[in-house]
């Protein structure tokens, strides 16, 4: 099988602004970042504000130039036009001109990324209807909601078919169904083999959809992998488990023994939730088999993994207490 | 591509959304529809205006003195007179030198109601009769009119006026009127044009013959759009479209467009371009709802109006350069328009300067008329003040002023502008020069002047002289020969007497043009204002040019002078015309640059060229001997005409372009007056610079033509554009500065793709500079 080249491709990448007579001293933005982002994968980066998203992203569009080191986009060097061409961009805080609607904006979006006015026509409709606008197509965007001015961007980006999208805050300002949304149309573009670049703060959404996640802190990639490899490398084992269950207090202490379990009363008379650190799927099945044993109903269990934001948190402080 | 043309038809959408263009389109829209009712009739000229009339008191008094006469027209005339019409006319004066404002006043009031009077008579009377107008000279068209016989009755207009519509009979009045008087009446034109609005008349009837309606209308729609509609629309446009570039470049926006596969620069520069579409699409209206009203109302079709709408935009880009490149690099509006008005205020600043020094210090200064005195040099420039030349300190020094003109040249810090003047003339046998001039207060009251070298060219003399007074010869007998409106006339009396003995003799009839005597021009003169002569001194042979057409008179046995032949030139009949004779060939230079050649015994037609487009001629000139004739033109450039070799040729000279006055020192000796004040003497036939009369240069000549010079011809020069629509209306790199009419009052000559030029580069540079920026600027 041949490899396919990465999709986005960084090695060592800086970037320092200047400085200026009035402006003091430069500030980096960027120290030496490199990773690779594969093609079909949705990947998500993720950092606290400053720690250089932006920037990143622009560099690999070419708005921004970097001050050492290398930027690859879809087998080009970052910013070259016929690069450009093949990537769909959201920028944060879209802006959309006053005098626009939304089909006028798809318009001009579209034959700025290339596309015949005839082409534009033939998909419009049908973007629109994914986005929810079609009803408002004709509206001035000066009435549209922040959420529906995040649609149209994501329309704009999807328009010319890029094998590449770049999302910056793509849910920014959408109610939850706007937010359920987008999620969908990234798992179909997932399925149709685009690559997707995706930058959230909002750590739930990045944990449900990407593959793979990079963590930036201050110009420094503290991390790239899955997220579950993310809780290995925090040195984190074992699992949050919740058991809901029926029965007399001290039986479930009992059957608990030894592993300290946090009792919540429930509403009802004998009800409880039970939270309960276990090593594994064996210290959870064993658990199991002595609460039946202790004839307490189970009324239901609950896993919980280490989540993204436990993970980002946790990584962060690392780096915070060992700089 | 297609992509940068998606943002231009964005920026017209975005023009199109702004309700500031639909204001201003409501405004223009509005603005052409109070104009849209003016509409125009073509009508007989008829009544008598204030302008009409050269002299109303001399007027008055013919009346007053024909009165009493029998059949003759002011007997007529008095006749339909009413009572107290006859009063007024009876006590009508002349308005006393140095009277104060309060007699003013009252001659003014006096002097309307007489021309009302004459007005309504000649509107509502019928003056014809039999026997009061048989010795009077009526026009053709009079006689047509007088000719007009009713079909039924078999009458003719001459037995009965009254068959004649009002209209004829009121021009057939003033036809009247015009021959009956024509030392002071002026020659009408058949038909005048009176304006109306919603079919009402409004203004008084304009002289002028419905096809040259364009002619004078150009100036007001030149006016209207080089200072109202230009300016205000420039800001206007600027105000609404500060934004663009800001809003565009506003990082929020900005990064989408730029991860887009388009080039920076080029996103810029079709921005700016779309910027221009708010401007295109308010020129666009208004130019072409003018083109529409003055072709559809007047019947003007001036397609070269529409040139207006590329201009119009080409200044709003010019200032639009510099207020995106601000947008661009602060991002915002408020500081974009702040750069465009100050850049507006630089621009004017330097126009200012060089405008104020040129017209102030420079072009008041220029020479205009060379007269060679014996060994003596004697200038005029164009704010009529006589110089001579000082050899010793190589200066012009001002002459031949009055106490009164003298004093207000030492009082004013710039050169005063002095009436114009008729010569001045060197009578070579008497040693003096001969000067006609009106008075500081109008072009009438004309008084004849003389001076000498032995006198330090000291004026002398003051006698009255004829206020159509327009040129002066010296013929083979060193009479001095005067040619006015209404007569040639032949100078009698000693220019030299001291006027003030004569000066309360104006009021006694018949004294005051006791300086001139009439030559008796047969048949009378009726010339009109811009008529031009020329003299052939050897053979006293007198040309004039008048509306189209030459006439040559010649002195008889009686020394009266009697037209010998008239010819009609093939040009507009309003074109005036320069002339000048040399032995057997006489040159008329047309205003509209055609140069016929005629022979001077018959006046047939020898040959015709055209030689410069771009301005009219000024002068013409023959030298002595007549080898050599020269025409001056108003852009600066001298052509010669070489008699031997039959052949015209740009004059071997330097300053070509800078010229502003000419004589002939000799058979083959040119002198040429150029940059302001300098004189060189050429030789004609061994191509050498014989003399050179060149002041020192000063301070204010080293700031103006070292400092603001070429700051101003680098500068762009915004403000100058209407100069290049002027040179596209008209056709002409010259204008006029006064309404004077005639060939000889000055002409500002201006290149008209100077101001283009300078403004292309300078928005290029712009333009250059703004993408240098963008390119490199991180985002």
């Amino acid at each position: 099988m041949i490899q396919q080249p990465p999709t986005i491709n960084v090695v060592d990448l800086c970037k320092t602004y200047r400085g200026g007579w009035f402006r003091g001293a430069g500030v980096t933005a960027l120290r030496n970042v490199s990773f690779d982002v594969q093609p079909g994968e949705i990947f998500g980066l993720l950092g606290p504000n400053g720690a250089g998203k932006t920037t990143f992203i622009k560099i690999l569009l070419g708005i921004v130039r970097p001050t050492g080191g290398k930027a690859r986009l879809l087998d080009r060097p970052a910013g070259d036009r016929r690069g450009r061409r093949r990537v769909g961009y959201l920028p944060e805080n879209l802006r959309i001109p006053r005098h626009q609607n939304a089909l006028t904006a798809l318009e001009f979006y579209g034959r700025l990324s290339g596309l015949s006015m005839a082409e534009i026509r033939r998909k419009r409709p049908a973007l629109l209807e994914t986005v929810g606008l079609a009803h408002r197509a004709k509206d001035s965007v000066r009435k549209y909601s922040k959420g529906m001015l995040q649609r149209l961007g994501l329309a704009q980006a999807l328009l010319h078919d890029p094998d590449l999208l770049i999302l910056d805050e793509p849910t920014d300002g959408l109610d939850p169904v706007g937010r359920s949304q987008v999620r969908a149309i990234l798992h179909e573009l997932k399925a149709q083999g685009k690559t997707v670049f995706l930058n959230s703060h909002l750590l739930l959404e990045v944990e449900t959809v990407c593959d793979r996640v990079a963590i930036l802190d201050h110009g420094h990639l503290r991390y790239v992998g899955g997220i579950d490899a993310l809780s290995k490398q925090l040195g984190q084992t074992g699992l949050d488990v919740a058991f809901d269950v029926g029965g007399e207090e001290t039986a479930i202490r009992a059957a608990f023994n030894g592993h300290h379990p946090e009792l919540v009363l429930g509403n009802e008379k004998n009800r409880f939730r039970v939270k309960a650190k276990l090593a594994d799927q064996a210290a959870v099945d064993a658990a199991i088999d002595r609460l039946r044993t202790a004839k307490i109903s189970i009324l239901a269990v609950e896993p919980h993994r280490m989540s993204l934001e436990d993970a980002f948190l946790g990584l962060l402080d690392q780096h915070t207490e060992k700089p | 591509m297609s992509a940068y043309l998606a943002i231009i038809k964005d920026s017209f959408r975005e023009a199109m959304a702004s309700w500031v263009l639909w204001i201003l389109l409501v405004l223009i829209a509005l603005a052409l529809l109070v104009f849209a009712p003016i509409g125009y009739r073509e009508q007989l000229t008829t009544g008598l205006n204030q302008d009409d009339v050269y002299d109303w008191s001399e007027l008055a008094q013919t009346i007053r003195e024909g009165r009493r006469e029998e059949d003759t027209p002011a007997a007529r005339v008095w006749s339909l007179l009413s009572d107290e019409a006859r009063q007024k006319l009876l006590k009508f004066r002349r308005l006393p030198a140095g009277a104060g404002p309060e007699r003013r006043s009252k001659y003014v009031v006096a002097r309307d109601s007489l021309q009302a009077s004459f007005d309504n008579l000649l509107q509502e009377a019928s003056l014809y009769d039999d026997v009061s107008w048989q010795r009077v000279d009526l026009a053709n068209e009079g006689r047509r009119l007088l000719d007009v016989t009713d079909e039924e009755s078999g009458k003719s207009a001459k037995s009965d006026p009254s068959i004649l519509s009002d209209e004829q009979r009121a021009r057939l009045n003033r036809l009247l009127f015009e021959a009956a008087f024509p030392k002071t009446v002026k020659v009408s034109l058949a038909t005048s044009v009176q304006f109306t609005y919603f079919g009402l008349d409004i203004f008084w009837p304009a002289p002028v013959r419905a096809d040259r309606l364009e002619k004078i209308l150009q100036p007001a729609v030149t006016l209207v759009l080089d200072w109202f509609a230009g300016p205000v629309g420039v800001f206007v446009a600027i105000l609404v479209t500060a934004s663009i570039i800001p809003q565009t470049f506003d990082p929020h926006s900005l990064s989408l467009l730029l991860s887009k596969p388009i080039s920076r620069w080029l996103l810029y520069v079709t921005k700016f371009l779309g910027g221009c579409a708010f401007t295109l699409i308010s020129a666009v209206f208004l130019l072409t709802g003018m083109w529409l009203i003055l072709g559809l109302r007047l019947g003007i079709w001036n397609h070269q109006l529409l040139l207006y709408i590329p201009i119009f935009l080409f200044l709003f880009a010019i200032y639009y350069s510099v207020s995106a490149l601000a947008g661009l690099i602060w991002r915002s509006t408020i500081v974009s328009v702040a750069a465009s008005i100050l850049f507006w205020a630089m621009c004017f600043g330097v126009g200012t300067a060089q405008s104020v020094m040129e017209n102030i210090a420079y072009f008041p200064l220029r020479i205009k008329n060379l007269i060679v005195a014996d060994d003596q040099l004697l200038a005029v420039n164009e704010v009529n003040t006589p110089y001579a030349w000082d050899a010793e300190s190589k200066t012009w020094k001002i002459v031949f002023l009055s106490d009164g003109q003298a004093e207000l040249r030492r009082r004013m810090s710039f050169p005063v502008p002095f009436p114009p003047l008729t010569g001045p003339i060197y009578d070579a046998p008497k040693k003096r020069i001969l000067v006609a001039q009106g008075s500081l207060r109008g072009p009438n009251n004309k008084k004849l002047w003389v001076g000498s070298a032995d006198d330090q060219w000291r004026r002398k003399g003051g006698a009255k002289a004829n206020d159509g007074l327009f040129a002066l010869f010296q013929n083979s007998h060193d009479e001095i020969i005067g040619v006015s409106r209404q007569d040639i006339l032949r100078l009698t009396g000693d220019p030299a007497a001291d006027a003030k003995a004569l000066a309360w003799m104006e009021f006694i009839p018949g004294l005051q043009d006791d300086i001139f005597s009439s030559a008796d021009a047969e048949p009378p003169l009726r010339l009109s204002d811009s008529a031009a002569a020329a003299f052939d001194s050897q053979n006293d042979v007198l040309f004039i040019y008048d509306r189209g057409r030459v006439f040559r008179f010649t002195a008889d046995e009686n020394r009266q002078y009697r037209q010998t032949a008239a010819a009609r030139l093939d040009v507009d009949s309003e074109d005036a015309a320069v002339l000048s004779v040399a032995g057997k060939t006489l040159l008329v230079a047309c205003e509209d640059g055609q140069i016929f050649l005629l022979e001077a015994h018959d006046l047939r037609q020898r040959s015709v060229q055209v030689l410069e487009t771009r301005g009219p001629p000024r002068f013409a000139y023959a030298a002595p001997g007549g080898g050599w004739m020269s025409i001056l033109f108003h852009n600066g450039r001298l052509w010669l005409y070489d008699a031997a070799a039959g052949k015209f040729l740009l004059a071997p000279v330097g300053a070509q372009g800078d010229i502003s006055g000419t004589a002939f020192s000799g058979p083959n000796r040119l002198l040429i007056a150029h940059h302001t004040s300098r004189v060189t003497e050429y030789d004609l036939r061994k191509h050498t610079v014989v003399s050179r009369r060149a002041p020192a240069i000063t301070l204010t000549d080293r700031i103006y033509y070292y400092g603001i010079v070429p700051l101003y011809t680098v500068f762009p020069k915004p403000g100058e554009l209407d100069k290049t629509t002027q040179y596209l209306l008209t056709g002409k790199e010259t204008v006029a500065v006064d309404n004077i009419p005639g060939l000889a009052s000055a002409q500002i000559k201006f290149d008209p793709w100077q101001p283009v030029l300078s403004s292309s580069i300078f928005v290029l540079l712009m333009l250059l500079a703004a993408s240098v920026y963008i390119e490199r600027q991180e985002f």
